[in-house]
């Protein structure tokens, strides 16, 4: 002990002490402050005016970005853009199929690739080469076409395997099944048939999940000996339905109603806003419907654990909290995304790296590709480094060859909080 | 528009200037050089060449075959069950052909060093003539991988200077040589963050009979790997590191086979590499870069028992992609060496770690458990670990994507 105690006080350990010291000072990283952008890069242009049809950018776990260009409602046609990590961009993937849904957004990401699920299909985009392809769209075992019904929004990727949950269906089937995507082979397994069977008139309404917790919901409804139900089908990564619970009625929404995905909180809440403007919560021990007063809702976001409504008040963003019930919180107005759009007043500097050697060019007028503000979208917001997501800017618009006005749009990582 | 930002300390140049500014003192080295340096050749015919006592070679070894199995709960049935014998060599050549200086060639063969493309189709499933996609087949080949190729001039212990190719020491793992090491391999945290050996050079010191062993290097990284592809770095890799054993030295292995005195040490390592990177493909694309590493480590010993421990940090940065790539993993390790008679001698071996990888976007949390015995059957030669037999479990538990793999191997090893 003495031998011990002397070398504390000796020079030595002083010497290390403030090399320790030196080290871990060099250690700290600083996310982009609130509203401020990184480097803002040309995507490319598409069809339409802002506020534009497209869905909050993702990037894989190499840094390599996914912009989607689509809507679930109002279009039924699809444009990926793939920015790659060390620069450049490719793409221009256009598979969806089906003619009554487009794009219900990105299901998930992984090593270098991440899916998207449009209309009837299931597309795997990689972030190497910017190539697509759809995933099981014929059925191996019979060769029909197969319609993704209902896709889970996570991918679980292990050195296992890389697999999703779904629910598909052939045209021949009168309802579909439940199934593991393995998504590295291109298979199903752990088939497992709707119950009950003679279900009638069956619509998904929402989707959504958590890869953590391993679990995912389908929210349907459908009609039995006459009876309309509505339920939450909980299931979990095995593909197995673990709980069904009934749900208020939702007559009133569509298929496909519910806007983006549904987000569990880190309390296992599911919450989800529909097209009546009505957020829908749910757990596994029931749900209720909230009507949302003082805002015109948007979405419903999930940022480190807790749910938030987004939506604009006096042509302002504003924002609410959820609490683990699902109650609605007060109305705050969203400074961070006011800082975002303050942040675009001016010039911007954009990097057109479509194709390198880069240029370096200006933009003025720059704002908001989607939404009526920046963050504030259907979707919840991609985690892409801690306190910064990814969002999309426009630039200049022109008119095309035929009268088809079309519209520069530009990729940058932004600081972002919730209230 | 704004970056995320790194403060990056210059904790090696900090850490060397206090040292020295703590006034350790330069001693005569302790013991004589073992080559001494030649005679004046004063009496020597002027036409015939000077006499040289003749250059030290040592040339040494070893051979490392071993047999494993592991499996994988959730894995497709062809992967669930994995197992077959693997084998690994190393070839080491020592030359001391001048007084104070030396060279050090170390090969490492491996029967599964590359994969090699052996086969490319192309496949139209339309039957259109346009096709669809390729498949190509791949195969391991076995190769040879340069694992020290070093000159190094030490006129004593308390400076020395190596160059070639080399491990940074960073970790306390990256400076004990393949045949060192307390299990077969290193630690998976210490591989994560740095594996393989690097072009470079780099000026040691050993003070006190080891009590204090510090270095500083320069290298040209290529043992530290890019998060993003087709990049090429330009940059100098900084790295510093420094060790204090107040008690006395350690070996550079895992574990106390001399049995020796209480001993504890405490260490840190620095790498910081400001690079520039460029698209591969175009050579344009300037971005800057920094990558900055840290570790610490504690180890004590005594009487056959060992104990260490080791954390380390990786966080790069650049001002393009507004994303942090940050990282750290920690791993413990004990063993307990004991003979149970003149020549035989057993070590069980314990080790756990952790790996936190992506913190900032997409977390990933591994774990990984070895245990197993460590068996020395000529345990009274110099240097026991030369014959050892070891039996461990491996385990790897992914937290974050809730899989677990388990394992065990059976490694001989004999060092010559």
């Amino acid at each position: 002990m003495r031998r011990a105690s002397r070398f504390i006080l000796s020079k030595w350990f002083r010497c290390l002490s403030l090399f320790a010291c030196a080290a871990s000072a060099a250690s700290c990283v600083e996310p982009l402050p609130v509203g401020e952008y990184g480097t803002f890069r040309y995507v490319g242009q598409v069809r339409g005016s802002t506020p534009l049809n497209l869905l909050p950018p993702i990037a894989d776990r190499e840094g390599n970005a996914y912009v989607l260009y689509g809507d679930k409602n109002a279009l039924l046609e699809v444009q990926l853009f793939v920015g790659h990590a060390e620069g450049g961009w490719s793409g221009g993937c256009t598979i969806t199929f089906g003619n009554d849904v487009g794009a219900h957004g990105f299901v998930g990401k992984g090593e270098e690739r991440a899916w998207y699920w449009s209309g009837e299909s299931l597309v795997k985009s990689s972030g190497r080469t910017g190539g697509c392809s759809p995933v099981l769209e014929f059925d191996p075992a019979s060769g029909a076409r197969l319609n993704f019904r209902a896709v889970v929004p996570w991918v679980r990727e292990t050195p296992s395997q890389t697999i999703l949950l779904a629910w598909i269906q052939s045209l021949t089937d009168p309802v579909p099944f439940q199934a593991v995507i393995d998504l590295e082979q291109g298979v199903y397994t752990e088939l497992q048939e709707f119950s009950p069977r003679e279900a009638e008139n069956l619509v998904v309404i929402g989707t959504g999940g958590d890869r953590d917790a391993a679990e995912g919901v389908v929210v349907v409804r459908y009609t039995l000996d006459g009876q309309v139900r509505t339920e939450a089908r909980f299931i979990n990564q095995k593909g197995q339905t673990v709980e069904t619970k009934a749900l208020p009625s939702m007559d009133d929404v569509p298929e496909y109603g519910i806007k983006g995905f549904f987000q569990r909180s880190d309390a296992g809440l599911y919450a989800g806003l529909d097209s009546q403007g009505q957020v829908l919560a749910f757990d596994r021990s029931g749900g209720k419907r909230s009507v949302v007063t003082g805002m015109t809702p948007v979405g419903v976001h999930l940022f480190q654990g807790e749910h938030w409504l987004v939506g604009t008040e006096n042509d302002q963003p504003v924002i609410a909290r959820l609490d683990d019930d699902g109650g609605i919180g007060k109305n705050k107005v969203w400074k961070a995304s006011i800082d975002a759009a303050k942040e675009l007043k001016g010039t911007i500097d954009v990097l057109d790296d479509r194709s390198l050697p880069s240029s370096q060019i200006e933009w003025k007028n720059a704002r908001t590709a989607m939404g009526p503000f920046p963050f504030v979208h259907a979707h919840t917001l991609d985690r892409y480094a801690d306190g910064t997501t990814t969002w999309l800017v426009a630039g200049p618009s022109f008119t095309a060859s035929g009268g088809e006005e079309r519209t520069a749009i530009a990729h940058a990582p932004v600081g972002v909080s919730y209230p | 528009m704004s970056v995320p930002r790194a403060c990056v300390g210059s904790g090696v140049v900090v850490t060397l200037a206090l040292c020295s500014a703590a006034g350790f003192a330069v001693e005569a080295p302790t013991k004589p050089p073992t080559v001494t340096a030649p005679a004046p050749a004063a009496k020597q015919d002027a036409e015939s060449p000077p006499e040289r006592p003749p250059a030290k070679v040592r040339v040494g070894g070893y051979l490392k075959p071993g047999a494993g199995i592991r499996y994988r709960a959730d894995a497709l049935p062809k992967d669930r069950l994995d197992y077959g014998f693997s084998g690994g060599a190393g070839l080491s050549v020592v030359a001391e052909p001048f007084p104070y200086w030396s060279g050090q060639l170390k090969l490492q063969f491996s029967s599964e060093v590359f994969s090699a493309v052996t086969g490319v189709q192309l496949f139209d499933l339309g039957g259109d003539g346009r096709p669809d996609g390729l498949v190509y087949t791949t195969k391991a080949v076995p190769g040879v991988t340069l694992r020290e190729a070093a000159v190094k001039f030490e006129p004593t212990p308390l400076f020395g200077l190596r160059a070639g190719v080399m491990r940074i020491p960073f970790s306390l793992q990256q400076q004990s040589a393949n045949t060192g090491l307390m299990f077969p391999t290193r630690a998976r945290p210490n591989e994560i963050f740095l594996s393989g050996a690097d072009f470079g050079a780099q000026l040691r010191t050993r003070i006190k009979d080891g009590r204090v062993i510090a270095s500083l290097g320069a290298y040209n990284g290529d043992s530290l790997g890019l998060q993003i592809e087709n990049q090429t770095a330009r940059g100098v890799v900084l790295s510093g590191r420094v060790d204090a054993n107040p008690l006395g030295d350690f070996a550079l292995q895992g574990g106390d086979h001399a049995r020796g005195p209480f001993r504890f040490g405490v260490g840190a390592g620095l790498l910081f590499r400001p690079a520039t990177l460029f698209d591969e493909r175009t050579g344009t694309e300037e971005k800057s870069f920094q990558d900055l590493r840290i570790s610490g480590s504690i180890r004590v010993a005594a009487r056959g028992f060992y104990f260490a421990a080791e954390y380390l940090r990786r966080q790069q940065l650049d001002d393009y992609s507004g994303r942090a790539h940050v990282a750290d993993g920690a791993y413990a390790q004990a063993a307990f060496f004991f003979p149970l008679s003149r020549s035989f001698a057993v070590e069980p071996i314990l080790r756990a770690g952790f790996v936190h990888e992506d913190q900032t976007f997409d977390p990933r949390l591994t774990g990984y458990t070895d245990a197993g015995i460590n068996v020395f059957p000529v345990a009274d030669a110099e240097r026991p670990s030369d014959v050892k037999v070891t039996v461990q479990y491996l385990g790897e538990r992914r937290f974050t994507e809730q899989e677990d793999a388990h394992g065990g191997a059976l490694t001989l090893q004999l060092r010559f």
